[in-house]
């Protein structure tokens, strides 16, 4: 109970977020042409970067939670502020350059509400899985061998990040050269 | 032993054009049955899940 409650904690807060930056990147999204080119060199330049391991820092705040937020607070109020901290993604530091793709795709919706759901289901994703994460760390890992462990992660994460990257600039390019044959 | 193979750079170099190519093929073939936005919904969601897995390997 107290598992799902605290995943729920990350999921709705980044539900709720990524629908509004679902509906904003639609809005900002009036030019299809240009955010697919944005979202192409996005994606082929950061892309390589990781697969290659090229050293190139990915776009990402570096805010982090202030200790006095969290210090002398209950359980419940600690989880929810983790939750909508660290659920939706965007505000805290995060290495990996796939998280800053995901806006320049909901741009490329067709209209508001869907962008809006497809927001949704995004921050489910990431706020759920972000949050099984830490419940996984918290209940596999001695706090001793936590931090090695996570920096001989990271560069495997960064990898697949890496690769679907890539993945997504072919696909972009594709989609692109569609639309140009269409036109011409 | 797997990751040391994939470590190597022209291994690196290799997965990267191998995926790159995979991706351009794979939507070539899929605009003739499917529209664009509704991969890229499916994979938006799919990497919003990688990236948030791929914090708990973040310091």
């Amino acid at each position: 109970m107290r598992v799902a409650l605290y995943i729920a904690a990350y999921v709705l807060p980044a539900a709720a977020i990524w629908g509004v930056v679902g509906l904003v990147s639609r809005l900002l999204g009036a030019m299809p042409v240009f955010m697919l080119l944005l979202a192409w060199v996005y994606a082929f330049g950061f892309g390589v970067c990781e697969t290659l391991a090229l050293p190139a820092q990915a776009p990402s705040l570096t805010w982090q939670v202030p200790a006095h937020w969290v210090e002398k607070r209950s359980a419940t109020v600690q989880s929810l502020i983790w939750g909508v901290s660290l659920g939706p993604g965007l505000i805290t530091r995060n290495p990996y350059a796939g998280i800053w793709l995901l806006p320049l795709l909901l741009a490329l919706n067709q209209n508001l509400l869907i962008a809006a759901g497809v927001g949704i289901a995004i921050g489910i994703a990431h706020g759920g899985t972000r949050a099984l994460g830490v419940v996984r760390n918290r209940t596999c890992i001695e706090a001793t061998q936590a931090h090695l462990l996570i920096l001989g992660e990271q560069w495997r994460w960064k990898y697949l990040d890496g690769l679907a990257l890539l993945l997504a600039a072919g696909a972009l390019a594709a989609y692109i050269l569609s639309l140009l044959g269409n036109h011409l | 032993m797997l990751e040391a193979w994939v470590t190597q750079r022209q291994v690196r170099f290799l997965s990267a054009g191998s995926i790159l190519i995979v991706g351009f093929v794979m939507t070539r073939q899929l605009l003739h049955t499917s529209s664009f936005t509704t991969a890229a919904t499916i994979f938006s969601i799919s990497l919003a899940a990688l990236v948030g897995a791929g914090k708990l390997a973040s310091p």
